[in-house]
């Protein structure tokens, strides 16, 4: 039974995290708080009146400060920098009352909350009626005491009796060296009824101080207590005063009480699951001492069942904590409840810190990783309160799988519901939130929901391969964080993805319900829901490389090897395999290049092409992983032999599919570019798609194996049951079958999916014709795939040509700004004595620079001459970065192809 | 009550608790001190304590019943002894203060009291325990336990 419980280490750490989670929530909670309320005083919506002023009066259009070296980038500049201090002076005011009212209140709840840990002592000594107990009377209970005290290990501490209580309990408070013991009054008499039940009692106390619950605990419940009574009284009283004085609108008196509801429900939910996981926690020590309190199982057994929705309970039922002492459920709960409760909190806490992060933070690249933190926290409490589990029940697929999927459904849940608590929402629709609600919630579970099924299936697998081996302590602790980190980084990626897709997807302000179910449902958001968000490759490699260690490594470390049979069976499967996906990926690419250039052009088309390239392949290696476990002897190896094999084929079909797709126009479709794809996709772009196949495509087979097994199993029970013969080669045929109907419905889905989105020009308003040329009136050049033309209307910083990448890499900009003074000469001489070299443009003669680096940013600058005006084609970006590298090669490309227009006047 | 009668009462009851239900010895000084100061006020049985172990059935305390017994014997043989009904009342209530004056480990069965006295006592005892709600059997068993203190055998381990 002991061995069935995790190490003493993870038992800090997962209610650690739990503590940091909700101290987080609270804090981001009140800050969000505050800022809504500060909406409804008089005072709070001049100061916003006066923000939304200030961002309408002033434009920003400025290149990246610091970039100098050119006349034109310098005017640009200056420009800008005018209108950027206009900006901060205008909005300095409006950010130094708002940070106040927020630093204020945050301020308030953790001060209040610091003064109810302080005082807990006090406070609980008069609710509960506290008494020191007598020295001569409880001679014999204080000796016993201090004898228990000492077998636990636990530094010397006060005693206090609850005589008025006659229910048998304790409990523990104090501050850090004034730690106390309290015994009720039913406790006491125990003592001499039921000596061991009395010292099971006693030592889950002293597991308690053990474990250092007492400052989280306490300190759990002033944070949650000084916000319900801080936020909860300023909901109240902006409520009262609305409804009395008006002034501010209907929906946003109500969105402040709501919202407080909803997050002290959060807050309330987190306390909880983190005072229940001490409970676990304090009963799994006291098995560790032993003989004293073996009783324990015996006195859990004896308690009264309690009334199920009780919300003053803070125990977990006598059943639960029996079953947890088994090993038989995790921390944080094994179903939807507890999924929910747990990515909620999540949820509102990490979008809470990605907002601040994002405020604070100018770096883009840096605020993503908030996310990452966030993920990291989730990853390691879902780990490490399964890792107590998996010992126990054995196999991985032993037992719960069914309550697996429905805490992984609550978890994405909670993840897609919580930051609905941040944003304020109220000002939509009703009909629009709803439909929203209705929509984004099942599109969010139903990709990301697997990702915590995978990571307990892993874990599970792991730990059940490090049982088996029988492995030291040193090589479990390295298992179990690899687990952990690889559960981490999943997360990561499916937190940032969760929070992107929903202020993505939003509804806007008086925005009608079919409107927003026509943006959802959109075959552009569905996909980058199911795929661009990369959560499911991502989560496939992370947890498969886990379980790889635990499996694969483990299991040739036993079984002596690998057996050559085993090997070669596996690479033909895997040719075979292989074979299926080098075709999947040639369809693929033969219906990329139907398409018209112009839609072509668009990175969106490019993105969507490469998912489906991704899904065909991982689909296929999967399959074909599949098959060649479900064998039977050597079915892991086999399995992942086969895995190795098409993953291999697999990227190297899409490495070759450019060239593969450049000779397709000739044999198949008539092209609409004879460039085709000869300018596809970059090598960064390559170099991921490659990453991700071949690593996503080898361990998925991996972690797919215990269920290859099981399908086989499956495939085998009618006919073992009917006591007929196994019948290999129809089991297969039907095995077969699916696949292939499995393959088929995943490529024309994503057919469909590509063809229907595509027919939306998504460049529509960009001065694109077919072919790719875009410029002004003297000049034109063509752009490259991924690269968008950006209106120039009303710019008043004069470029007349902007270029941009795909949105999401906005660290990269191509700006094309006339100028006429100073002269060319003057300018290109200036550029050639600092370094600069000249050069030719479609023969018109002109001058490069690599300007200087500054405030983060590298600039690359092109000086044009075009007869009594020169043209500055400058390119900003990210330097020392894959991303710079590329762009700078792609400007020269878009340099290569510049051309010069005949004009009329 | 004089505080005299009071701590006496006490101690009476606290020789009494050391017999029949010794666990209860260490809150014996609170649960007095609350039964002379207004009353016992137990604590709601659902109570789940933060950090604590959990709900639990309450266990029944024989020390607020035994305290009001023993009050109420007190109380009555007072009154007799005021009324001289009986006149060696005020003698048995003299030996008692002194017999229970003393700590639990210096009881002797040297100040032995007679059989009439022992009945007079008992009989007492159940009259006072009749309207606390007590079963006859448990009526009777206090009884026979007050009795039972006052011949105590010298047996100072029983306060341990």
């Amino acid at each position: 039974m002991v061995r069935a419980l995790a190490p003493r280490g993870d038992r800090r750490l997962t209610t650690t995290i739990v503590f940091v989670l909700l101290a987080l929530t609270v804090t981001l909670s009140t800050a969000t708080v505050f800022g809504s309320a500060l909406v409804l005083t008089t005072h709070g919506r001049i100061i916003w009146r006066q923000s939304v002023q200030c961002m309408g009066t002033v434009r920003i259009d400025a290149p990246a400060a610091g970039l100098t070296g050119l006349p034109a980038l310098n005017n640009l500049g200056a420009r800008s920098k005018t209108a950027l201090s206009a900006l901060q002076t205008c909005a300095a005011v409006v950010e130094h009352e708002e940070f106040s009212w927020l630093l204020g209140g945050i301020g308030a709840v953790l001060l209040m909350a610091l003064v109810f840990y302080l005082l807990h002592l006090a406070l609980l000594a008069r609710l509960y009626r506290l008494r020191p107990p007598h020295p001569e009377d409880s001679a014999f209970l204080l000796a016993e005491l201090e004898r228990l005290r000492v077998l636990a290990g636990v530094r010397p501490l006060s005693y206090r009796l609850r005589p008025f209580d006659a229910v048998p309990s304790a409990f523990v408070l104090g501050l850090p060296g004034k730690r106390c013991l309290v015994l009720s009054g039913g406790l006491v008499v125990r003592l001499v009824t039921d000596p061991p039940a009395f010292r099971a009692v006693v030592l889950h106390e002293l597991s308690h101080l053990r474990n250092r619950d007492i400052d989280f605990t306490y300190g759990a419940l002033a944070l949650t207590s000084s916000f319900a009574l801080v936020a909860g009284g300023m909901a109240v009283t902006f409520g009262v005063d609305g409804i009395v004085n008006g002034g501010a609108p209907g929906s946003e008196i109500a969105a402040l009480p709501l919202r407080v509801a909803g997050l002290l429900v959060t807050v309330l939910v987190l306390t909880a699951v983190l005072v229940r996981a001490r409970e676990f926690h304090a009963d799994a020590r006291v098995l560790d001492w032993g003989e004293p309190g073996s009783a324990l199982h015996r006195v859990l057994a004896a308690m009264p069942v309690p009334a199920r929705l009780r919300l003053s309970r803070v125990h977990p039922s006598p059943a639960a904590r029996l079953a947890a002492l088994a090993g038989a459920i995790p921390l944080f709960g094994d179903n939807l409840a507890g999924g929910i409760g747990l990515g909620l909190v999540a949820g509102v806490g990490g979008f809470g810190l990605s907002q601040v992060g994002f405020a604070a933070l100018t770096d883009t690249t840096a605020a993503n990783w908030v996310s990452t933190a966030t993920g990291a926290l989730l990853g390691v409490a879902v780990v490490a309160g399964r890792l107590r589990t998996a010992p126990a029940t054995g196999s991985p697929g032993a037992g719960r799988r069914r309550s697996d999927w429905w805490f992984g459904t609550g978890l994405s849940a909670g993840l897609a519901l919580g930051p609905l608590l941040w944003l304020g929402v109220y000002s939509t629709g009703v009909a629009a939130l709803l439909m929203w609600l209705v929509l984004w919630v099942p599109l969010t579970v139903l990709p990301t929901g697997p990702v915590t099924v995978w990571i307990i299936r892993g874990t599970g697998a792991a730990c059940a391969q490090m049982r088996r081996g029988g492995i030291g302590a040193r090589t479990e602790w390295a298992v179990r964080t690899v687990i952990a980190g690889a559960a981490c980084a999943a997360y990561g990626v499916v937190v940032r993805a969760i929070e992107t897709g929903f202020q993505v997807t939003l509804p806007y302000e008086g925005e009608r319900a079919g409107a927003v179910a026509s943006r959802l449902l959109s075959p552009l958001t569905l996909w980058g829901l199911l795929l661009e968000a990369e959560a499911i490759p991502a989560l496939l490699v992370c947890v498969a490389v886990a379980v790889l260690i635990g499996t694969v490594v483990l299991y040739r470390t036993r079984q002596g090897g690998v057996r050559q049979s085993d090997t070669v069976r596996g690479a033909l499967w895997g040719l075979t395999g292989g074979a299926a996906v080098l075709l999947f990926v040639m369809l693929a690419s033969w219906e990329g290049q139907r398409q018209p250039l112009l839609y072509r052009w668009s990175n969106v088309s490019y993105l969507r092409f490469s998912c489906m390239l991704m899904a065909c392949c991982d689909v296929g290696v999967l399959l074909v992983a599949l098959l060649a476990a479900g064998r039977p002897r050597g079915a892991l190896v086999r399995g992942g032999v086969a895995a190795l094999v098409s993953g291999v084929v697999a990227t190297t079909a899409v490495l070759l599919q450019p060239f593969a797709a450049d000779c397709l126009p000739r044999i198949a479709v008539r092209p609409d570019s004879p460039a085709c794809f000869s300018t596809y996709p970059t090598a960064g772009y390559l170099n991921t798609t490659t990453v991700w196949v071949l690593g996503a495509s080898l361990t998925l087979c991996v972690v797919m194996i215990p269920h290859a097994l099981a399908l086989r199993r499956w495939a085998r029970w009618p006919w073992r049951r009917a006591g007929k013969p196994v019948r290999r080669s129809q089991s297969a045929w039907r095995a077969w079958t699916a696949s292939l109907i499995a393959l088929g419905m995943v490529f024309f889905a994503g057919r469909a999916v590509a063809v229907s989105t595509l027919k939306r020009p998504s460049l529509a308003g960009a001065s694109i014709g077919n072919g790719g040329w875009i410029g002004a009136r003297d000049y034109r050049l063509r752009l490259i795939p991924g690269w968008f033309n950006l209106p120039v209307r009303g710019n008043s910083a004069g470029s007349e040509l902007i270029l941009r990448p795909e949105p999401v890499l906005e660290d990269a900009e191509i700006d094309v700004i006339r100028e006429s003074t100073p002269s060319f000469d003057a300018e290109r001489n200036s550029m050639l004595r600092r370094g600069g070299h000249s050069m030719t443009i479609a023969g018109h003669p002109a001058a490069a620079l690599t300007l200087s680096v500054l405030a983060g940013f590298q600039g690359y600058g092109v000086l044009v001459a075009d007869g009594s005006t020169h043209l500055s084609v400058i390119l900003q970006a990210r330097p020392d970065t894959a991303e710079w590298s590329q762009a700078q090669s792609d400007l020269k490309r878009l340099l290569k192809t510049w051309q010069w227009r005949e004009t009329s006047g | 009550m004089e505080p005299d009668d009071e701590q006496t009462v006490v101690q009476w009851c606290r020789i009494v608790v050391a017999e029949v239900a010794p666990g209860e010895l260490p809150l014996m000084a609170e649960l007095s001190r609350a039964h002379f100061g207004g009353g016992i006020t137990m604590d709601s049985p659902d109570r789940d304590a933060l950090l604590g172990f959990g709900v639990d059935a309450a266990v029944a305390l024989a020390t607020p019943a035994l305290l009001m017994v023993c009050q109420k014997l007190w109380d009555a043989l007072s009154q007799k002894a005021a009324e001289a009904t009986l006149e060696s009342v005020g003698t048995l209530l003299h030996r008692l203060r002194r017999r229970l004056g003393r700590q639990i480990s210096q009881l002797a069965t040297a100040d032995g009291f007679s059989p009439a006295e022992l009945e007079l006592i008992r009989s007492t005892a159940l009259d006072a325990s009749a309207g606390l709600g007590l079963s006859e059997d448990r009526r009777r068993l206090l009884a026979d336990a007050i009795v039972g203190s006052l011949i105590l055998p010298d047996r100072p381990a029983a306060a341990k």
